[in-house]
């Protein structure tokens, strides 16, 4: 200990605390050496997850929670509306959905017309209709979304998976990121949103760019050939060989040797994943290739289908860029904003869930769909639009662990708030990674004095969804 | 690189002469940026720019290079814009206090939740940075592990219950200044921030006080707290009073400014242990205490405490300059150790023929030196500085441009553009203070150093330096292109497999082997 005397005696109380053990590097396998080796969950859980984000708050009214009194009351004033909900003052005047809702398969679940696609499958999905989160403002919602906290510096899903699992195929990043696939921007937050916080650097998510090189220094430039770079690198892999040898214990010169052999290696393998011209045309026409509309965000589910066909771990898309009206954010005229978001996105969302079932990747990858909030019941500026609403959304998951058809909790018969079986995000994630198989509450990071993991102190598996 | 033999008086000299290079301030100063969790934009929604955060990084390059009292350059940092108003490096200084993020869109909802929010920022900041103490984890509840409680953090935040960020002009020696600092709210006062939509108008607000939140929850909030301290780092006999005294209506970091560097009966003792100990973090790749950022019951216990001990106490006795103290460790036998396998340092290699057997393998006692990586800025500082390209000017406004041939620690940090090469290498994110950067080895790494254009083009540049204007095949060459590279002549295997290299006798095979040098582990590593 660090007793001595003659100094403050502040210093000598701050010695006594001085107790503990080695600090324990984590409980999963990382290693710094190998950060991105194949690890081991604490059970066994689905291979991979795809994420799509409905960016801007996609509206739960007039998705998938139906609601028959709002559709009756179209203009009434709203009781108890609150003025703090939304980002701007709502009217207060219930807003009825523009779209006609169905019920679809064996389930009976309700959707809206707007996605005939992604409602093929109802009976292979389940809702959780009574999401909630804290902040009503899209930067600390996506924040709270991505890591659980609306503050700025924890890492987000992908990066907590990639910690906890490495990545199964060495030549692909274990996190891989798709911002708006028609170039509209990176979401609000930008890439701050898949940051790894205080996990190492390599957590984050690699970004898979919509147009031109795929990702950065992925592919060798054309003025230098194969063999020419594997001269380059089978001198570099000899000297480096032989420096090694006089550090005979030192484990981080292999790794890094290894990098070099690997990295030469991902730029034959990676570009092959990412292209998908060569995809046949069936497969490119399911996707909506062919629809002038629907081809962008579909290429992105394609990739998405083969990314984890190859053994990426975490895969998320975002739909929508940084503008409100480039988004889901339909603050004006919601019959318009989510008409046009839909028509993007439903053909690859139900294309994606068919194919991982066609190809026997159901089972083993876990699809989730949903963004930052819902939005208000009662309209906002000309009327035709709606506000944000933390209070109430609806998430849905399909595929490995989950039991189709089912629909968890409530919102109230206006669809304002949830009220029956209430779930933060943090439950929703303590889904996520159980589904991955983690333990929620064991998969921890230890940084700056404590030990941190993804539901902060909170968080509980969402049972009803599993099978 | 293995430094040269020599006397112990060359090597005095040649420390001397180190710790009295500008470069000192740059690299030293960057280590400092890590834990002020430094950069120049606001983070959140739009991450607008921080135009002239800069100055904060100019003072802190400065400071260390004129070797400025540790415990002056902390009081400035908490308080400068109070202590010393008329000098305008004392206010840029506190560019500390805000360095970190600010979501300047908020709402009605959220903005009294963002406030606290920002106050965590300051006081974990300032807790983890400057005493190794979690003190955020008392935030919702007392301190699990070390002994603060959660009144404790709220006294300890009411230091800042007025202190905001605030980008202004200041008139100067050398002209007219506009400086991002923190300053105190005018009408104490904190109000709702909207940036986005100006025609919000009525924003509302919220008297500049502190309460104790419940369960650190803004809707649970009860009485207004005082400025205090954690009383376990206050001298038994000691009243806080005394860091209050004349403060004259200024806030409480002016306490908080002394109590921290009150080394009888304050926290100047830990402030002390916590610093050498970053130093010698920096010096040997591990500290002291293994856990630069935590010295509480959570982190590693040190591992030659009394060392730490008198470090910390040779510091304030000579006047908490921090230069004797870089000087006391780089001409310490323990620095100036080489490498060995762990068998030569045994005396008998039978008894202790398996590695494992060895009492020490991990170096905790650090009886050899043990090769490291670079960090991410002295890497793409190398292949700069190997191109020839290098330029030394010092200070100012930075840039995102990661090929301006200007030192790392110039470019500028933008929270949602960092500089990809940097990142790459584990450098920060800078949104949380961090002592300790993680060490990574990964392919990404290695396709930046293959493909990446910036490095691409720095072989180019070691070409054409070695062979300005021909295409030459000799053993010049090779020997220039080891030399300045990886610091040494090549051996002769070495030499014979770069001429195996060279032998198509093409500009293009020259590149190829200045660029298979940039691909080594000796440029990435030191020895």
């Amino acid at each position: 200990m660090l007793r001595c005397a003659g100094l403050g005696a502040g210093a000598l109380a701050f010695d006594a605390i001085q107790v503990s053990q080695q600090a324990l590097a984590g409980n999963v396998g990382y290693d710094s050496e190998h950060p991105l080796s194949a690890r081991s969950a604490h059970f066994p859980g689905v291979r991979s997850i795809i994420w799509i984000v409905l960016n801007g708050g996609a509206s739960h009214l007039d998705t998938w929670d139906y609601k028959p009194e709002l559709q009756k009351r179209d203009g009434q004033m709203l009781r108890d509306a609150d003025p703090r909900v939304g980002f701007f003052k709502t009217s207060g005047k219930l807003l009825a959905s523009p779209f006609r809702f169905a019920r679809h398969g064996q389930s009976g679940t309700w959707s809206s017309e707007i996605l005939p696609f992604t409602s093929r499958h109802v009976d292979d999905m389940a809702f959780v209709h009574s999401c909630y989160s804290l902040s009503n403002n899209h930067s600390p919602a996506l924040f709270e979304m991505n890591t659980g906290l609306s503050r700025m510096g924890f890492p987000c899903v992908g990066s907590w998976l990639a910690y906890g699992l490495g990545t199964e195929n060495a030549n692909l990043p274990g996190f891989v990121v798709m911002s708006d696939a028609r170039g509209r921007g990176l979401p609000k937050n930008h890439a701050q949103n898949w940051g790894s916080g205080f996990l190492p650097s390599v957590f984050q998510a690699t970004r898979v760019k919509e147009t031109g090189a795929p990702i950065d220094d992925l592919l060798r430039p054309e003025t230098i050939t194969a063999v020419r770079q594997r001269r380059l690198l089978e001198a570099a892999n000899q000297l480096n060989r032989r420096h090694r040898q006089r550090f005979a214990d030192q484990s981080q010169l292999d790794a890094r040797i290894k990098s070099l052999e690997l990295a030469f290696r991902m730029q034959m393998a990676a570009p092959d994943v990412l292209a998908v011209d060569n995809e046949p045309a069936h497969i490119q026409s399911l996707y909506g290739m062919e629809h002038p509309t629907a081809k962008f965000f579909g290429r992105q589910c394609l990739i998405a289908r083969k990314l984890v066909e190859s053994g990426v771990r975490f895969v998320q898309i975002y739909s929508g860029g940084t503008g409100n009206q480039a988004s889901w954010d339909g603050h004006l005229n919601i019959d318009k904003n989510h008409r046009q978001f839909a028509l993007e996105t439903d053909q690859g969302i139900g294309a994606l869930l068919e194919d991982l079932k066609q190809r026997g990747l159901f089972e083993q990858t876990l699809v989730v769909c949903g963004g930052e909030f819902g939005r208000t019941s009662d309209s906002q500026g000309t009327g035709t639009g709606r506000d944000h609403n933390p209070n109430a959304f609806t998430w849905w998951f399909a595929g490995g662990g989950i039991k189709g058809g089912v629909h968890v909790g409530a919102t109230d018969e206006f669809g304002y708030k949830a009220v029956e079986n209430p779930h933060h995000i943090h439950d929703l994630h303590a889904t996520i990674l159980h589904l991955a198989g983690f333990d929620h509450e064991q998969l921890t990071y230890r940084f700056n004095g404590r030990d941190f993991r993804l539901t902060d102190v909170q968080g509980e598996v969402i049972r009803e969804l599993l099978a | 690189m293995r430094h040269a033999v020599g006397s112990l008086a060359d090597w005095n000299q040649t420390v001397d002469r180190l710790l009295g290079d500008p470069r000192f301030g740059e690299r030293w100063g960057r280590h400092w940026l890590d834990v002020a969790r430094f950069a120049e934009s606001d983070g959140f929604e739009m991450d607008y720019d921080r135009k002239h955060a800069w100055r904060y990084r100019d003072f802190v390059i400065r400071s260390l290079n004129q070797d400025m009292p540790f415990d002056q350059f902390v009081r400035l940092q908490l308080a400068g814009d109070q202590l010393k108003p008329d000098d305008p490096w004392a206010v840029v200084a506190t560019g500390f206090l805000v360095a970190g993020v600010e979501n300047r869109i908020q709402t009605r909802k959220d903005f009294v939740q963002q406030r606290y929010d920002k106050l965590d920022d300051f006081t974990s900041t300032t807790g983890t940075a400057l005493l190794g103490l979690t003190i955020g984890c008392a935030r919702c509840h007392d301190h699990k592990y070390d002994p603060i409680s959660q009144d404790e953090y709220y006294s300890f935040t009411a230091a800042f219950a007025a202190t905001v960020s605030a980008t202004r002009p200041l008139k100067t020696s050398a002209g007219d200044w506009t400086i991002y600092a923190a300053a105190e709210s005018a009408d104490k006062r904190i109000m709702m921030q909207v940036t986005a939509e100006p025609s919000f108008k009525n924003l509302p607000s919220f008297p500049a006080s502190v309460r104790f939140l419940v369960r650190g929850d803004p809707d649970d909030a009860r009485d207004v707290v005082s400025t205090g301290f954690p009383s376990f780092l206050v001298g038994t006999d000691v009243q806080q009073t005394r860091w209050f005294s004349k403060l004259d209506g200024r806030p409480g970091r002016v306490a908080l400014a002394r109590w921290i560097t009150d080394p009888r009966g304050g926290a100047g003792h830990v402030l002390a242990r916590v610093i050498v100990n970053r130093l010698w973090h920096h010096h040997f790749g591990r500290g002291l205490v293994t856990t630069p950022n935590d010295f509480g019951s959570r982190g590693d216990r040190p591992t030659h405490p009394q060392l730490l001990d008198w470090l910390a106490t040779e510091l304030i006795r000579d006047g908490w300059r921090l230069k004797p103290i870089h000087r006391l460790i780089l001409t310490s036998a323990t620095y100036r150790m080489g490498y060995q396998l762990h068998r030569a340092s045994l005396r008998d290699d039978a008894i202790h023929a398996e590695d494992s057997e060895h009492p020490d393998l991990t170096n905790r006692l650090l009886w050899r030196r043990e090769p490291r990586r670079l960090d991410a800025e002295a890497i793409r500082d190398n292949l700069v500085s190997v191109s020839g390209r290098l330029n030394h000017a010092m200070f100012g406004p930075g840039t995102l441009d990661q090929n301006v041939a200007r030192r790392s620690v110039y470019l500028r940090v933008k929270r949602s553009k960092l500089i990809p090469l940097l990142q790459l290498f584990d450098s920060p994110d800078s949104l949380q203070t961090i002592g300790r950067r993680s060490t990574t080895t990964t392919a990404p790494q290695a396709l930046m150093m293959l493909n990446n254009p910036f490095v691409r083009d720095s072989a180019d540049q070691v070409r054409r330096r070695l062979a300005p204007g021909k295409a030459e095949r000799s053993a010049a060459f090779i020997d220039q292109g080891f030399l300045l590279c990886v610091g040494r002549v090549p051996s002769r295997d070495e030499h014979q497999l770069a001429t195996a290299l060279l032998a198509p006798g093409t500009p293009e095979s020259q590149r190829d082997f200045c660029h298979m040098l940039l691909c080594l582990n000796e440029f990435l590593y030191v020895e």
